[in-house]
């Protein structure tokens, strides 16, 4: 029995044509962006030219030209096709990085905005302390100590992902926990399960949808930034962020092996962020920025 | 009166230093212990494993690294407080000597990156909000979305592409040796932290100064006869700053890490570059120390927030006594 | 009609003349008629009250004047809209800079969030005299602590330099009386002053801004949804409902002899405290959607004595004596004393 449940999750809509018209033309072009993007990637293989790893030693650190349409890099790879395929690899790491700790983050910061009391004390102080640490110093630590990869990488963002989804998150329950529809269900007799799951948490997950945008952003960037360091995907794999390292040598003669991949990752966030802002337009939210 | 003052916020940043002792010693011993968990040891990694277990345990017995764990951190502690962090096992150098030799250039760096994003944020956010939704309005708002999207890294390889080789106009690497020095070779790396930085503050305060302009009180400037830039800068841009202080506290953390990269780019001999070496080698004193150093940073930086609100926000003062 | 059959008999030249002003809000599909061809006059030394129900368009009308109302939502058109002869519609923006705080200033409803809470109540007051004089900060904060002294702030030397937070609603409204005195002007728009205001000190206010009127010669439009209020400060009432001026007269005749159905309603509804009352006295229905107005009387689906004609088409101004309109052609009709009309 949902009577008392859903006042303001406009998320679940009647026509779907009626709901992307209403759309603000930034979240349109976020997600047309996007979705060019993901396309591209699904369909890497069709679309390249060339395989990701296969070199053609004649064709070396050649300019953006018809056939290389990004050029080649020092082992002459093609750029364009190199870029593809690594947009695979980062669209899927961003997404798993950000959602998965997403959804435990979520539902320990619910938890503790409902609860309260011992719960909500000890949830703040780890979240204090892992607040403490800047980011990428800790997970440099952890992959140093693990050693480089992408399943060092999953561990390493899934230990500490989770806090900024969790501040937010019990942010908002403890706003929703005062309305009177939560009141009504707990009057009702639900277990509190169902009370933070299907009353509060539709209602109190907003601002973490909205994020959750740019964090992908922010866990892209910080794929990249790792490969790019060395830490985190391995040579030769494709990626956006080891593609510039490689090309960091050769800044001078053949600046298109840093700039394609950046680039990429410029557009991708682009297109997340309109969608973010656009998210966050449809939802109602304050959008103070991006985090 | 001024000496009042003085006092008052000497009283206030006490008691925000306490509440932050906690969250201090949390940190240490997450990494203390988190550490000990951890494969691999300094001397094997040093010597590359040509080196007996009798030797090394023999080694470890002098460093005083055999003794139970809890001894250890409460030892590590102690001297911590006396202000000696121990020694390096690779370098063979008190922690905190080289920790003070690193710790200059990232300030440095972390004060013109502020600078630079603070001085690129607030012109623009001030257009922004004075032409609100009109085409100028929305190019700043994308061009903020670009930035953000930017790796830092590659930033810093563009603009030491472009401006350090083409132009040959300023210095690429490293740090230099006087001020002015100093100055020219921060340019670029502070530049390439505030394309990072600006936006989220471009964003936050263009959102802040939207939400003042819709008080009461601006309506009775314009009442008064204020013309609109003069109420966007006196009375909409000091009270737009407070909540954009709190952001720039809360981000404190990506600042950081931002500015590790950036060392790296530009090889600043900063924090950065010496974390990442001591934790290819597992120097264990060396990466507590940094770790507390970095610790103490966030919270030096989040109490510097709190103090900037008193300064702002006379209500904040008031209740302070 | 003409202004000088609005003005109320008198020979002097308005202060103000509004002629047909008309505010509309809206883009795209929805329109909602804030003001619909008010037209009022005000002389100076003059105290005109504004007396109409929540959403009347009062607050609109008073915005619309100063020109603050944002324009890309709103519309604003007039046949006149003067003051001291100056065209305001016409003007620049600039020219209507001058023309706030300096010719015309006002004062608002919720003094509590009127003022900047990060500035001191001197700088506040400060900022308008170094406005349009050449003065420095100390001058200022000097004319500052004279203007709190006349509104009757205890200790203003010492008090200058304190914040709103630390101020009462009572102390603060002073405050944006004193600021709004500071431009020297020529009229007073107060909108709702004392609505969110003690009782206690409601009267206190009222009293400083009579004083003050009397003082300094000003004009005063007093906005009020309070009739008593009205009836003991006004020289002249406009009622209006739903964004129209359905009457306007003398306060003795507006309050003494009411014409519109609308006013007699507002009038009896006032619980009166010399006797009990069994029933209170209400107008039956709702205020109307401002977006769903038609041609005819805004007033017509709740009113007792309508025909069909009220609401065929635009209803002019009747007058029932020189100085005493109103925009209903059964008041001229019906006999005084045939409607139950509760006198005070």
């Amino acid at each position: 029995m949902t009577v008392a449940c859903i006042p303001s999750a406009r998320i679940f809509s009647t026509s779907v044509s009626r709901e992307v018209g209403s759309w603000s033309t930034s979240l349109k072009i976020g997600c047309a962006l996007l979705l060019l993007i993901v396309v591209s990637a699904m369909f890497a293989p069709l679309i390249a030219g060339y395989g990701p790893d296969f070199q053609n030693f004649d064709a070396v650190l050649q300019r953006p030209t018809f056939s290389h349409l990004l050029g080649t890099d020092s082992l002459g790879r093609d750029i364009f096709s190199r870029v593809l395929f690594g947009a695979r690899l980062d669209l899927q790491i961003g997404f798993i990085a950000t959602y998965v700790p997403a959804i435990y983050g979520v539902l320990i910061g619910a938890l503790a905005g409902y609860k309260g009391g011992k719960v909500d004390t000890v949830v703040m102080g780890v979240l204090n302390i892992a607040m403490a640490f800047p980011f990428l110093v800790l997970i440099i630590g952890i992959l140093a100590i693990l050693g480089p990869g992408i399943q060092n990488i999953y561990i390493s963002v899934f230990l500490v992902a989770w806090t900024m989804y969790a501040r937010l998150a019990r942010a908002d329950m403890m706003v929703e926990r005062t309305k009177d529809y939560m009141t009504a269900a707990r009057v009702l007799g639900f277990p509190t399960r169902r009370i933070i799951l299907r009353h509060g948490l539709p209602n109190a997950i907003s601002s973490s949808i909205v994020f959750s945008t740019s964090d992908f952003v922010l866990n892209i960037l910080l794929v990249s930034g790792l490969s790019f360091l060395g830490l985190g995907v391995q040579p030769p794999t494709p990626e956006w962020g080891a593609m510039i390292a490689e090309g960091k040598d050769f800044l001078f003669q053949a600046w298109w092996i840093c700039t394609m991949p950046g680039l990429a990752v410029v557009l991708t966030g682009t297109a997340l962020s309109l969608i973010g802002d656009g998210l966050a337009q449809r939802l109602g939210e304050r959008h103070h920025g991006f985090v | 009166m001024l000496q009042r003052k003085v006092m008052i916020y000497l009283q206030y940043a006490i008691k925000r230093v306490l509440h932050s002792v906690p969250v201090i010693l949390g940190v240490t011993l997450f990494v203390f212990f988190g550490i000990q968990c951890v494969p691999g040891d300094p001397i094997r990694i040093m010597t590359r494993g040509r080196i007996t277990d009798a030797a090394v345990a023999g080694i470890y017995a002098h460093l005083g690294m055999n003794r139970p764990l809890p001894i250890q951190y409460f030892d590590f502690l102690r001297k911590a407080v006396a202000g000696n962090l121990g020694e390096s096992i690779i370098q063979h150098a008190p922690v905190t000597m080289l920790i003070g030799e690193k710790f200059w250039p990232s300030i440095w760096l972390l004060g013109t990156g502020t600078l630079f994003s603070a001085i690129l944020a607030i012109p623009l956010a001030l257009l922004s909000a004075y032409y609100r939704d009109r085409l100028i309005d929305h190019a700043i708002r994308l061009v903020s979305i670009f930035g953000f999207a930017m790796p830092s890294f590659w930033v810093g390889l563009l603009l030491i592409l472009s401006i350090g080789i083409y132009l040959g106009w300023l210095p690429i690497s490293g740090f230099g040796d006087d001020f002015i020095s100093h100055v020219r070779h921060l340019i670029l790396p502070g530049l390439t932290i505030s394309l990072f930085l600006a936006p989220i503050l471009v964003q936050s305060l263009r959102s802040s100064m939207l939400d003042v302009l819709t008080a009461d009180h601006v309506e009775v400037a314009r009442a008064k006869g204020l013309s609109e830039w003069h109420i966007l800068l006196r009375h909409v841009l000091p009270n737009a700053l407070i909540p954009t202080i709190t952001v720039l506290a809360v981000n404190i953390s990506w600042l950081l890490s931002g500015a590790v990269i950036v060392e790296y780019v530009f090889s600043l001999p900063g924090l950065g570059s010496l974390l990442i070496h001591s934790v290819g080698y597992r120097d264990y004193p060396l990466i507590q120390g940094l770790s507390l150093v970095f610790a103490i940073l966030v919270v030096a930086v989040n109490l510097l927030a709190d103090l900037s609100y008193m300064l702002v926000d006379p209500r904040v003062r008031k209740s302070n006594p | 009609m003409t202004t000088d059959t609005i003005c109320s008999g008198s020979n002097r030249l308005p202060l103000l003349d509004v002629v047909d002003l008309t505010v509309v809000f809206g883009n795209g599909g929805r329109h909602v008629v804030a003001n619909h061809c008010v037209s009022v006059s005000v002389a100076a030394g003059e105290t005109l009250g504004i007396v109409g129900e929540s959403g009347s368009g009062k607050s609109v009308f008073c915005r619309a004047l100063l020109r603050l109302l944002p324009t890309p939502p709103a519309r604003i058109s007039a046949r006149h809209l003067t003051f001291q002869g100056q065209e305001l519609l016409q003007s620049s923006e600039r020219e209507m800079r001058r023309i706030r705080g300096q010719g015309i200033a006002m004062i608002f409803q919720n003094p509590m969030s009127s003022l900047n809470p990060v500035w001191t109540i001197g700088d506040q007051i400060g900022e308008v005299l170094r406005l349009y004089k050449r003065i420095d900060r100390r001058a200022a904060q000097g004319g500052a602590i004279a203007l709190l002294d006349k509104v009757g702030i205890a200790s203003a030397a010492r008090r200058v330099n304190e914040y709103p937070f630390q101020w009462s609603g009572g102390m603060l409204q002073r405050a944006m009386i004193a600021m709004a005195l500071a431009g020297e002007p020529k009229m007073i728009l107060a909108d709702e002053p004392t609505t969110a205001l003690d009782v206690t000190i409601q009267d206190q206010i009222l009293s400083l801004l009579m004083d003050l009127q009397r003082e300094t010669g000003m004009a005063l439009v007093l906005v009020s949804h309070d009739m008593g209020i009205i009836a003991e400060t006004c020289d002249r009432v406009a009622v209006m409902y739903a964004g129209r001026i359905v009457e306007l007269g003398s306060t003795s005749e507006i309050f003494n002899g009411p014409a519109h159905p609308y006013t007699i309603g507002l009038l009896n509804s006032v619980i009166p405290l010399d006797r009990t009352v069994r029933r209170l006295a209400s107008i039956p229905g709702q205020p109307p959607d401002l977006t769903l107005l038609g041609v005819g009387c805004a007033f017509a689906e709740r009113c007792s004595l309508v025909v069909d004609n009220c609401s065929k088409g635009p209803i002019p101004f009747h007058q029932i004596t020189p100085g005493h309109l109103v925009a209903c052609p059964m008041a001229l009709n019906r006999d005084q004393s045939s409607l139950p009309v509760d006198k005070r």
